[in-house]
């Protein structure tokens, strides 16, 4: 009983919502092997309390090299932020504002509708995607395209 | 008379489901009509025409149009006069371009949003009514919110290239419709450039607002709640249904609104406000802060950011 509650906690509640348009992709340059859908486990605390039914894929960010888990409830933004890591700009977690853009180098992953504002036919072709409406279904890789500008960018008139 | 309150605004949507979910569900508007491109329409309880908000589905998120309402017919003639003396040129479109009410003006801001005058629009009431009202419905969902109350516009302001969106609205606000300017920021080396204002018409700090940012979008689009415990409440209710909150409850120097900003399910950003601030008639002097005390003048209890305030937009 109280595993299962502290798994609770562990656990993004993120709702994924089924919807017609939610679409199931590959990147175009992905290379390394689907790994399938298996639960991880092992290792650390916090993997060994993974509940068996509801797999977790390890999701991980070239820049910085850290890593994480992710359910394929999940959105790949709201994962991230649920365990207090940082990586990928966090914004409007609605597809909206493009700020979480992510190329996906390797693994599969499935989307929901994104703002054409942000990521053209083509670029979605190329794996890029918006992280806060993108799903994994197998260990992925990213690389953070939208610019993190906040810890660099001076504003220099207050607003702009 | 001229110009009354914001009427409507026009959102993007990208799923239509998940929109209603949350402007029903959590917001507690309620849903008015349905036409066959499959735009939905739906009013605060405390509104008596029979929209304010217009989701419209499309590929990417952010507002079409906003629209306020004139006090009579021939207020959009001598309207029309103005703005087009002004330098800006206009259409006047027929009954029904925008969905059961009388002709309208459109033109766009300096700023480049879509902006609509219009006189009239299909009544519909208050489930209340108005003989010995009962002071709240039954049935309401979500927070319950009672009215659009106004919309924040980002405009486009690049100092060193000249570019000010914010103050030239801001004069045609208030050349051509008659807003005034309840308060400013003012930023620079001698605080010359006016980068945002807050607006009205009504006797409330603000019926519209415009920043500066890169470009031009929406910012967000705010709802009146009556007082704090109810912005309390409208919190705990977005925090149940895993509503992304971008700003949790807290107060606004700028109108002294008490506030939430969180984001609908295409990454628009909402507002739940409460409090009629203050005051405000046409002879009130305008409120400015500086750059030193802008972010104090947004959030003030905190005095800097939060959220994603200046970068996160649609
Ligand atoms: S956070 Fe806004 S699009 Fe992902
Ligand atoms: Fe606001």
């Amino acid at each position: 009983m109280i595993r299962r509650n502290i798994d609770f906690l562990l656990t993004p509640q993120f709702e994924h919502v089924d919807c017609p348009n939610h679409r199931r992709r590959a990147p175009a340059a992905q290379k390394t092997a689907n790994k399938g859908t298996k639960a991880r486990g092992g290792g650390s605390n916090v993997k060994a309390l993974a509940v068996q039914s509801e797999p977790r894929y390890e999701v991980t960010v070239a820049e910085t090299g850290e890593s994480y888990l992710c359910s394929p409830h999940s959105h790949l933004l709201g994962a991230m932020v649920a365990l207090g890591r940082k990586g990928i700009p966090s914004g409007c977690h609605g597809g909206g504002c493009g700020v979480c853009k992510v190329r996906v180098v390797a693994g599969d992953y499935s989307t929901l509708p994104m703002s054409r504002a942000h990521i053209s036919p083509d670029e979605e072709q190329q794996g890029i995607v918006l992280a806060c409406r993108t799903f994994p279904l197998a260990d992925l890789r990213l690389e953070v395209v939208g610019k993190l500008k906040k810890a660099v960018t001076r504003k220099k008139f207050g607003l702009v | 008379m001229g110009v009354m309150r914001i009427g409507h605004i026009n959102l993007r949507v990208l799923d239509m489901e998940a929109a209603l979910k949350h402007y029903e569900g959590v917001l507690g508007l309620i849903r008015v009509d349905e036409d066959a491109d499959g735009n939905v329409y739906l009013k605060g309880w405390d509104e008596w025409d029979k929209y304010s908000v217009i989701l419209s589905p499309a590929d990417q998120a952010g507002m079409n149009h906003v629209a306020f309402k004139v006090r009579r017919d021939t207020d959009l003639d001598a309207l029309r006069e103005k703005v087009e003396a002004y330098g800006i040129s206009t259409e006047m479109v027929p009954p029904g371009t925008l969905r059961d009410c009388g002709r309208a003006l459109k033109f766009n801001l300096p700023s480049g949003h879509e902006f609509y005058l219009y006189a009239q629009k299909a009544f519909v009431g208050k489930a209340v009514g108005v003989t010995n009202p009962e002071p709240w419905p039954d049935g309401l969902k979500g927070a319950g919110v009672h009215w659009l109350d106004h919309a924040l516009l980002m405009c486009e302001l690049d100092p060193e290239k000249g570019v000010n969106k914010v103050a030239e609205n801001t004069k045609f606000m208030e050349e051509a419709l008659d807003f005034r300017v309840a308060e400013q920021v003012m930023v620079g080396p001698d605080h010359s450039i006016q980068a945002a204002t807050w607006m009205f018409r009504t006797s409330t700090p603000h019926d519209i607002a415009f920043v500066g940012g890169p470009k031009m979008g929406l910012h967000h689009v705010a709802f009146f709640l009556d007082e704090w415990n109810d912005v309390l409440k409208a919190a705990d209710i977005m925090a149940k249904n895993k509503i992304k909150m971008d700003v949790t409850p807290q107060r606004h120097g700028i109108t002294r609104g008490y506030t939430i900003y969180f984001f609908d399910p295409s990454g628009n950003r909402n507002e739940t406000f409460a409090g009629l601030g203050y005051l405000t008639q046409p002879d009130m002097p305008t409120i400015t802060w500086t750059e030193e005390n802008l972010w104090r003048g947004i959030f003030y209890h905190t005095g800097e950011e939060a959220g994603e305030f200046t970068d996160v937009y649609t």
